[in-house]
């Protein structure tokens, strides 16, 4: 066997690839990981933007990293501590109002009971309910769906396993999810509250990451999807990693070297190298070609498939279908390195805080309009949090990093391009802030701005969505990337999806590189590639 | 007001000639369904030479410089096996592996190819040059056809002052001028009889059929409608679409498509090549042991065609006829139809359920049908 040749080589180091990487390499296959920057991390790598001061490029909440990955990799082994610290949501407001969703039920009462008595007393059964039905959804994000055709016994159990748990909810349950989940979140949210702040609060945790409003379609599913995300117990909670984003990628390669992988940054893939619908290896940039059964890429779908692979290898109607996949961005990401904390942001406030603008559903659903027809919006949404409050970012001596990720600024613009605009987006983003957050202009001393297009380039996301698809109820499960090939495989024999195209999506959750390195595994052991091969001659 | 359906170039010289006055729709052409008398039309196909209008035939124009290769990507065929000049018949499928459609593929250059075909088949053909440096294009309209079929068909092009005709080998096209008439011949057809097809300019269509029905009269030379050509093209076993199957793009029940397998067009099948659209499904139904069902000929006792008839093996319901007719040449009760793949083998005697109109009510009779190869008339004429 040549020295290059592996069982399976991993294109991008992101912490799917990583996660994906790990779980082979603990199978006692030889794999290499390929990414193509000279660093790990993919959308969850972070930047210093100011001395001793790391920003987040892209994700900088942990929603739902899977305990079954961070369990089976011991990740903690590998220096991984999650925070168990509450991380509160606080509205931001007109007039300086505030609304704190906390895990506290206390402070979530007094901080509703000020806006609307009734919606005080409804919002915990209505929150109850809600993680409920997401807790039915939730044992899904870590199995392989089935197949709809259900021709084998696996598939048909898989598909039983889902009914059961849904069953499971009881009668009442399982009628409000079959009711709620094709449905949009600006009708749930205002057919059981009164208070526009609290409408647009949690409608903002239903349309975060998707060019969606309120008022589209299922996005009643996307909320549930996110608060399905389960840290150390708490249903719907976030949290930070002690050390950042970097400690997580830092756990996860330390997992992968361990189990023996080999981790190659700056090696860009410059094509998959398939014959006959089997697929053979890799070739990188700069010509050197590593000859493997398997290849899982972490590469968006349309990348892995359409430029790295090739169409020629591909049926002209699955072409069309990869293609025509939903998934352009609605995402921007500002940095502000400042050099101190703004008084409202400091003290009695409610701890480490997430901070939204998102003060009403109509908000929400006028800047969603602006950005489906490519206009830049008068107001975004936005998302900030503090992470030198939760000391993950380094020594700062008294310097704060505010991580905010914009909402609403639409991939495709209809006039100009991004290049122009990434300045007009950063003003307005601060200045948005600044009414929420009196003193934070003059205390930036650094600001880092990635458009859409920045971060289309960035991470290599043809579309600029970083959940490199969206995430509504047509696109996940067993629909997602496209129908008939959500398993991982992709038509070509040896070659997977690993990434957040696949189920269960985007987000840091390790379980789209965790599934499809079991299905790749399973596939290496009886041998599918070798068998297409020989079918073929 | 608007024409409800259009007429064909050739129009003006085939409407005076339409004694039964009987029309059909094809493809938005009213077109001839019988001229006079369908036994004359017919035998002009067997015996002298038929002039059948195939304007209303789908065209497309695929051009640039990668067009082979994305033929090849659509068709089950090897186009690398299609010289230039050289026509090439082939089906092809979707990614599930099932026939969209099937039709005859010009080699007009290296990279320039005419496809022609029943259906419209645009969005597909583009879908499968995505990615790839060729243009598809629509040239329906830019072309008007005609098929001249039949033994003489060779002797009336003669006389029709194309003296090189006889150097036409089958399944090759070529491009003349006759007193500056630019004609396209291809040695192609729909009947299984020695016969070519004539495209032209639509401008210069009607000079076209008045030199030719004035070089064919002495031939036995006819106009002829789609009734005789059904009888001739199910003689020759030639597959209709939207009739033997149904395109799998447009099927409602995906039980419906057949693959190539399964329409008895095997050997257009060609797994060597480059990857090509349905590939890995055909594949897979190969190693599953070939398609639930499959088209056969038929060779039924009697003289009642078995049209839509039910085929029983005992009691058991084993597939239906799709295309029947009673074949004058042959003296046979003929059939081309779908039964279960395990009643498909030649040889097989399988039981036809025949309904037919006796005076004012419905009779039956109980014919025996034998499985046979579908190519039930093919004479050697076609090609020497």
């Amino acid at each position: 066997m040549a020295s290059n040749s592996y069982d399976a080589a991993i294109i991008g180091g992101g912490h799917n690839g990583l996660v994906c990487a790990a779980y082979l390499a603990k199978a006692g296959r030889r794999v290499v990981l390929l990414e193509a920057s000279d660093r790990l991390g993919g959308m969850a790598r972070e930047q210093e933007i100011a001395p001793g001061l790391r920003a987040p490029l892209a994700a900088h909440l942990l929603y739902g990293f899977s305990p079954k990955v961070a369990n089976d990799l011991a990740l903690a082994r590998h220096g991984l501590q999650l925070t168990p610290h509450r991380v509160d949501t606080v509205s931001l407001l007109p007039d300086a109002e505030r609304l704190t969703l906390s895990s506290e039920p206390a402070l979530t009462e007094a901080s509703l009971r000020r806006v609307s008595a009734a919606d005080a007393e409804r919002y915990p059964a209505f929150r109850a309910r809600l993680v409920r039905l997401a807790a039915a959804l939730r044992p899904y994000l870590l199995r392989t769906p089935p197949q709809l055709r259900l021709e084998t016994w696996s598939d048909r159990l898989e598909m039983l396993r889902l009914g059961l748990s849904v069953r499971r909810l009881g009668r009442a349950d399982m009628r409000e999810l079959l009711r709620i989940i094709g449905i949009n979140v600006a009708d749930l949210v205002e057919d059981t509250f009164e208070s526009r702040a609290l409408q647009g609060a949690i409608s903002f945790d239903a349309v975060l990451g998707n060019l969606m409003g309120p008022r589209s379609p299922n996005t009643v599913y996307t909320l549930l999807y996110r608060w399905a995300g389960e840290v150390a117990g708490h249903a719907g909670a976030v949290a930070l990693p002690q050390g950042g984003m970097t400690a997580l990628i830092d756990a996860l390669a330390g997992a992968a070297r361990a189990a023996g992988a080999e981790i190659r940054s700056a090696a860009a893939v410059a094509r998959i190298l398939a014959r006959a619908g089997v697929v053979e290896g890799v070739a990188l940039a700069d010509g050197e070609e590593i000859r493997c059964p398997a290849v899982l890429s972490s590469a968006h779908p349309r990348r892995t498939l359409l430029d790295l692979l090739g169409v020629e290898h591909l049926d002209a109607d699955f072409v069309r279908d990869v293609r025509h996949v939903r998934g352009n961005g609605a995402n921007a990401k500002v940095n502000l390195a400042l050099s101190a904390l703004p008084e409202s942001l400091q003290g009695d406030g409610p701890g480490p805080a997430r901070l939204i603008v998102a003060p009403s559903v109509q908000d929400l659903e006028r800047s969603f309009d602006q950005a489906k027809y490519g206009e830049l919006p008068e107001n975004f949404a936005l998302e900030a949090v503090v992470p030198t409050l939760h000391g993950t970012a380094g020594e700062t001596n008294g310097r704060h990093l505010l991580s905010v990720v914009v909402q609403y600024a639409p991939h495709r613009l209809r006039d100009g391009d991004w290049a122009d605009r990434r300045d007009a987006l950063g003003d307005r983003v601060v200045a948005m802030l600044e009414d929420a957050v009196p003193g934070l202009t003059d205390r930036i001393e650094a600001r880092q701005v990635l458009t859409p297009a920045d971060l289309e380039a960035e991470f290599a996301l043809p579309g600029g969505h970083w959940h490199h698809i969206e995430t509504g109820l047509d696109q996940t499960f067993m629909l997602r990337p496209v129908p008939r090939f959500a398993q991982y495989r992709t038509p070509v024999a040896g070659l997977y999806l690993c990434g957040a195209g696949s189920h269960p999506g985007g987000g840091l959750t390790g379980a789209p590189g965790a599934n499809a390195a079991r299905q790749a595994l399973s596939d290496l052991k009886t041998g599918r590639a070798t068998q297409a091969r020989e079918a073929a001659e | 007001m608007t024409d409800v359906l259009l007429q064909t170039p050739f129009h003006s010289r085939i409407a005076p000639l339409c004694r039964t006055n009987l029309w059909e729709r094809w493809s938005g052409y009213t077109t001839v369904t019988q001229f006079y008398s369908e036994t004359e039309e017919y035998f002009a196909i067997r015996n002298t030479a038929s002039l059948y209008d195939i304007s209303p035939m789908i065209k497309y124009r695929l051009s640039g410089p990668d067009a082979a290769r994305v033929v090849n990507r659509l068709i089950t065929r090897d186009i690398a096996r299609c010289a230039v000049g050289q026509a090439f018949y082939s089906p092809w499928c979707n990614g599930a592996g099932k026939v969209i459609e099937e039709g005859t593929i010009f080699r007009l250059g290296e990279n320039d190819f005419r496809i022609n075909c029943a259906e419209h088949q645009l969005t597909w053909f583009e879908a499968t040059a995505y990615g790839f440096d060729a243009a598809v294009s629509d040239v329906s309209q830019e072309i008007a056809g005609l098929a001249l079929q039949g033994p003489s068909a060779r002797l009336v092009l003669e006389a029709f002052g194309l003296e090189d005709i006889r150097k036409l080998r089958y399944f090759r096209l070529a491009e003349f001028e006759v007193d500056g008439l630019k004609v396209t011949v291809s040695r192609t057809g729909y009947t299984g009889d020695l016969g070519y097809e004539l495209w032209v300019s639509p401008r210069d269509a009607e000079a076209l059929w008045d030199r030719l029905v004035a070089a064919g009269g002495i031939h036995g030379l006819r106009p002829i409608g789609s009734r005789v050509l059904n009888t001739a093209r199910i003689e020759a076993g030639n597959i209709l679409i939207n009739v033997d199957y149904v395109a799998a793009n447009k099927a409602l029940r995906e039980s419906q498509a057949r693959s190539p397998f399964g329409l008895a067009l095997d050997w257009a099948v060609n797994f060597k090549k480059d990857h090509f659209n349905g590939r890995s499904a055909l594949l897979a139904e190969r190693a599953a042991g070939g398609p639930p069902k499959r088209l056969v000929g038929l060779d039924i006792t009697g003289r009642r065609p078995a049209s839509g008839a039910y085929l029983y093996d005992g009691k058991r319901e084993v597939g239906q006829v799709t295309s029947a007719a009673w074949s004058p040449i042959l003296k046979k009760n003929i059939a081309l139809a779908t039964v279960d793949a395990r009643y498909a083998a030649t040889g097989r005697k399988l039981m036809v359920d025949i309904y037919y109109l006796k005076e004012i009510t419905q009779a039956r009779i109980e014919a025996t049908a034998t499985v046979v190869d579908p190519h039930f008339f093919q004479p050697s004429r076609r090609r020497d």
